[in-house]
């Protein structure tokens, strides 16, 4: 028996847990994410590098909560998320007991929102390379140029919603994108449908996201919609100095302010 | 299935010389879901009105687009009009096709297409506009007044004879304001202090005032009917229920030479003072910058003769939460010193004297005790210069306003002067002489007539020492600019009056308008003078603009029967442009609640049949919530709307946008 | 050919912008007739879908005006604009949308012809820029890419 499953049996054994989230090998020779809601299916919870999956993102499906009490198999960013959504009002201190997987792929068990902050704060990777460089490219483009690139890119959209599904921080039960009144965002996959809808996603995540790179795995067109969110915390940790998911009491910041912010921009 | 009616108006011709009214009603006719489209010359006029009622009962209409003025001027006028036919007053919405189109823009094509643009855009909001009703919340009957200058005063004294508290807060050791400064008034002479301080000891003894000087507002929150206001209760080292006012400390107080500011820098007074003999409440203040014990702990003379056992040097500021349901704004203004002046030496020359300070000088309570002498050398002057508009009417000195006051003023000293120095010479350097007001005009024919009063049309360019004369070099234009000399004794300036230094942050704090010159701002210029656009603070005197005592007077008494009126009803109806919460949608992430300036989002906890917390959502409290509507630009769910303006109104109008009206033809 | 004349909607607020547009007109300021106004409570109440919606029905430009630092009526609304639109127009220059063409701005209710030259630099500036074509051809790109890649 590995360390994970140890410590998850424990959890099992002394009634802590109901139900925990991790990762199994599933038949296609990759990962899955794995339900597992008593002792007996232990030996298939595994976790490897190819675990990558945001389990956060079961948190606030009711079939998830009504068993109550719940243990997840994580690693940096799923803390990260955890922290996110406790700032939104989403967990509280307790509410699950979470399997934190280091950068050396030890497992250890944490509980308070203080053990994650310093679980992450010592955990810290650096983004992909590949997408800071992607972003750098797009910065130096010229306007026109970052409008072609991306306007090729949102056209390949099919509005599957694959980038909110698999997103820990689009919780809401109602999205913008399915309101029809007024409708907000067209709902075909048109070239103005989908610009505003990642627009939105964006600016929804804005200061928010904390870079798991879900949205950009999920989609089935590749479109690095990861790039969106990064390049606008960027200018929000540049701005305000905030950054997201380090913090359970991590303050929104568009939703607070300084009377000195910069306002060079206005007339 | 909307039934819309438009009414355009030709507003006389403000907007028909340069919209096509007519026009405008025919493409407005076309725009889907409008019934009836008319044009008419005053639709805010009784006939006016009379025609949308009509309208309204003939072709069974839902709602109302009026294409007018601004609805910042006439929208309750025309809303009113709509719930007159039974309609919900918010299916009514005003086009303003005055202020943003006709009167910005010349006659012709491109202007009746905005006009007709502005129509379609609330034409599409009305269609989508709900049925709102008013909120009712209760009103605490009681007013704060800032401010106790003669406007103060009147305002206070009228609220509160009409049975309502009135908290009264001075930012000076007394109340009397300006009022209290001056010798005698224009034009009929009489006496100042002789007509305001039996009003100041009312104001004192009234059962339903209660006086706070040397006090200032902290900060405000809330709204009409319903302000918190606190009040910084400055540390006047006085335990003022102990304090007797013998003013033994004064005069037992060893530092004796500070200017006084009641006597507008004419005198001096000592570190604990009165301001001036007549103070309401008459209590002395220490002037702790001033204080010998304050700098070095050295002195206690005014403690050590207190038979009283008043003096407290470790006394505190005081913060103090008053809860109040309206507001008089009455702070008044202050005036420019001569140091403004380059040109009139920049307030070196000791016998250049303000208005103020030369008032002190003609005042029997004065520190010459009414006696006109010169503040160099204590000599009577026989020759005084009086300059007029000095930095008023002067774009140059960026203020380009009438200072109103100045005119009369100035023939008032120049009588006044003649009247105790009889053998003198009184010279007026004036632009033009502004008399307008009751007897004003024959006061001032009187100071020419029978006082042998100098008039020059001319400005002073220059004024400049010279073997202990002031030169004064001006023009005399009604003599062909004529250059003019003369060697005076003393020099009045009827300098500017200007808002208060600290104006434009009492603004923002009580979160009213106000203008480039840091005045005040009413709500509107005409038709609401008194009001400012927040609910339930009103203005009182010259802290809008200029104002001579009996417009004060007056306004301040507009003030509190604004305030009595508003204190008449047991509940406030309030509009209902407030944000509401869609409980079914709210996930609870309250990134909203951090946004809420007046903390109206609350949580609620949703429950199931066995009392299970299901979840916590966003409730907005109706009480609370003044309709900013910021977090319902935050909501990602659009959980949150705000009625009046809600995201399917405003969504409309934006798609209504740039729809050419051919469209429609 | 007649000179392009830009499209412009300006959403302001009731209390500061809107009333200084009033100011203009009470003092006869002409300025440009390119604007469409739409008033809003408080600045803060602007969503950024809004914006995206006016681009989307032709706006070549877009104005967004409200009170002055401090003053406004509700306190912070404009505060919240301020991060809001500096968080947003940082998304839009990395999507390739000229930010130039929205231009935010303090406005208040003494500022009449602060507004008119707003209004009129807006509108000389987009004249500029020419019109908003980016969002005029999104309706021409059509599904084609969406087409091909189904058909793959």
């Amino acid at each position: 028996m590995t360390e994970l499953q140890n410590i998850a049996k424990k959890l099992f054994d002394d009634g802590s847990i109901n139900l925990l989230i991790g990762y199994s090998n599933n038949e296609n020779g990759g990962t899955s994410a794995i339900f597992i809601d008593n002792s007996a299916d232990i030996d298939k919870l595994i976790y490897n590098e190819n675990c990558h999956q945001n389990l956060m993102v079961y948190f606030q499906k009711p079939e998830v909560k009504k068993f109550g009490k719940l243990a997840f198999v994580v690693s940096l960013p799923g803390l990260k998320s955890v922290l996110e959504i406790a700032s939104e009002n989403q967990i509280k201190d307790g509410d699950a007991y979470f399997i934190a997987i280091d950068k050396d792929g030890n497992p250890s068990l944490l509980q308070d929102f203080h053990q994650i902050e310093d679980f992450i704060t010592n955990n810290q990777t650096k983004p992909p390379m590949g997408l800071l460089k992607l972003m750098e490219k797009i910065n130096n483009m010229t306007r026109e140029e970052r409008w072609q690139y991306w306007t090729d890119e949102f056209s390949k959209c099919i509005k599957c919603y694959a980038c909110r599904s698999v997103c820990p921080l689009c919780y809401c039960t109602q999205c913008i994108t399915d309101i029809n009144i007024p409708q907000w965002i067209s709902t075909e996959s048109s070239p103005i449908g989908n610009l505003d809808w990642h627009i939105a996603r964006a600016m929804h995540l804005a200061g928010r996201c904390i870079g798991c790179g879900e949205c950009m795995k999920a989609c089935p067109v590749d479109i690095p919609l990861a790039l969106l969110t990064a390049n606008l915390n960027k200018s929000i940790a540049i701005h305000f100095g905030d950054e997201p998911g380090m913090k359970a009491d991590y303050k929104y910041p568009l939703s607070h302010y300084k009377l000195e912010d910069k306002e060079n921009f206005i007339r | 299935m909307a039934r819309i009616g438009v009414f355009i108006c030709h507003c006389g011709e403000n907007i028909a010389s340069t919209v096509d009214c007519g026009k405008v009603a025919e493409i407005s006719s076309k725009i889907p879901g409008v019934v009836f489209s008319t044009d008419y010359k005053y639709m805010c006029s009784d006939p006016g009105q009379t025609l949308i009622k009509d309208a309204i009962k003939k072709y069974k209409l839902t709602g109302v687009v009026v294409g007018a003025c601004s609805p910042r001027m006439h929208e309750p006028t025309f809303r009113k009009v709509v719930a007159s036919e039974g309609i919900n007053p918010f299916f009514c919405e005003m086009a303003n096709i005055r202020e943003h189109c006709s009167w910005v823009h010349p006659k012709g094509e491109e202007t009746t297409q905005k006009a007709a643009d502005t129509i379609r855009i609330l034409v599409e909001k009305v269609r989508n506009n709900e049925p709102l009703y008013p909120i009712k919340v209760p009103v605490t009957k009681r007013a704060l007044v800032i401010g106790g200058g003669i406007a103060g005063i009147q305002a206070s004294l009228d609220i509160a004879n009409a049975g309502n508290e009135v908290i009264l807060i001075e930012k000076e050791p007394s109340i009397g304001g300006h009022m209290a400064q001056l010798s005698e008034t224009f034009p009929t002479l009489d006496c100042s202090q002789c007509i305001l301080t039996p009003r100041m000891v009312e104001v004192a003894q009234h059962p339903n005032i209660t006086l706070m000087s040397y006090s200032e507002v902290e900060s405000l929150e809330g709204f009409i009917g319903n302000f918190k206001a606190t009040i910084r209760k400055k540390a006047r080292f006085i335990n003022e229920e102990l304090c007797n006012g013998c003013g033994d400390c004064t005069l037992k107080c060893p530092i004796k030479k500070i200017p006084d500011e009641f006597n507008a820098e004419m005198g001096k007074r000592p570190a604990i003072y009165v301001p001036f003999p007549q103070a309401v409440p008459n209590k002395p203040v220490i002037d702790k910058d001033n204080c010998t014990h304050f700098k070095n702990g050295k002195c206690q003379f005014c403690k050590t003769n207190c038979s009283a056992g008043a003096i407290d040097f470790d006394q505190q500021d005081q913060l103090i939460t008053v809860d109040v349901g309206a507001i008089v704004v009455a702070t008044g203004f202050t005036i420019k010193g001569t140091d403004f002046f380059p040109e009139y030496g920049y307030g070196k020359y000791k016998d250049v004297v303000t208005g103020l300070q030369f008032e002190r000088l003609l005042s029997s309570s004065g520190p010459t005790l009414g006696e006109v002498r010169r503040p160099s050398d204590g000599k009577v002057p026989k020759k005084v210069v009086f300059i007029a508009c000095a930095g008023s009417r002067d774009p140059a000195k960026g203020i380009e306003y009438c200072s109103k006051i100045c005119c009369m003023y100035t023939a008032k000293h120049a009588m006044l002067y003649k009247h105790k120095v009889p053998d003198g010479e009184a010279d007026i350097f004036y632009m033009d002489i502004r008399a307008g007001g009751k007897n004003y005009e024959e006061f001032v024919r009187r100071a020419v007539e029978e006082d042998d009063v100098n008039y020059i049309r001319g400005r002073v360019s220059k004024v400049y020492e010279k073997n202990g004369k002031l030169i004064v070099r001006g023009v005399d234009t009604l003599l062909n600019s004529t250059p003019v000399e003369i060697e005076a004794d003393m020099v009045v300036l009827a300098t500017a009056s200007v808002a208060h230094s600290d104006a434009e942050s009492l603004a923002q704090k009580l979160h009213i308008s106000y203008d480039s010159y840091n005045f005040f701002s009413e709500a509107h210029p005409k038709l609401r003078p008194v009001e400012t656009n927040t609910a339930g603070i009103t203005l009182a005197g010259a802290c809008q603009a200029p104002k001579d005592i009996p417009e004060s007077v007056a306004q301040a008494s507009a003030a509190a029967s604004k305030t009595i009126a508003l204190f008449s009803q047991d509940l406030l109806t309030r509009e209902p442009i407030i944000a509401v919460s869609n409980k079914s949608t709210c996930v609870g992430c309250f990134l909203c609640q951090s946004v809420c300036p007046y903390l109206a989002i609350e949580r609620e906890e949703i429950k199931d049949r066995n009392g299970n917390i299901i979840k916590t959502v966003a409730s907005i409290n109706s009480g609370l919530c003044q309709g900013c509507g910021t977090c319902v630009a935050f909501c990602r769910s659009k959980s949150i709307d705000l009625q009046g303006y809600t995201n399917n109104q405003v969504f409309s109008e934006v798609s209504a946008l740039f729809e050419r009206s051919e469209e429609y033809v | 050919m007649s000179e392009f004349e830009p499209k412009i909607v300006a959403f302001v607020c009731n209390w500061c912008t809107y009333a200084g547009a009033d100011l203009a007109g009470t003092s006869r300021i002409k300025y440009a007739q390119n604007v469409r106004i739409v008033r809003f409570p408080c600045t803060g109440r602007i969503d950024f879908m809004l914006l995206l919606k006016a681009f989307e029905e032709g706006a070549d430009g877009i104005i967004v005006s409200g009170c002055h630092p401090a003053d406004c009526h509700y306190t912070s609304g404009n505060y919240h604009a301020r991060r809001r639109w500096m968080v947003f127009k940082d998304l839009l220059d990395f999507i390739g949308i000229d930010s130039r063409r929205i231009v935010f701005s303090w406005v208040s209710a003494a500022e009449g012809a602060k507004w008119a030259h707003l209004v009129n630099d807006t509108v000389s500036e987009i004249r500029n820029l020419g019109p908003m074509k980016e969002y005029k051809n999104l309706e021409n790109v059509s599904s084609n890419k969406i087409g091909e890649l189904i058909n793959d």
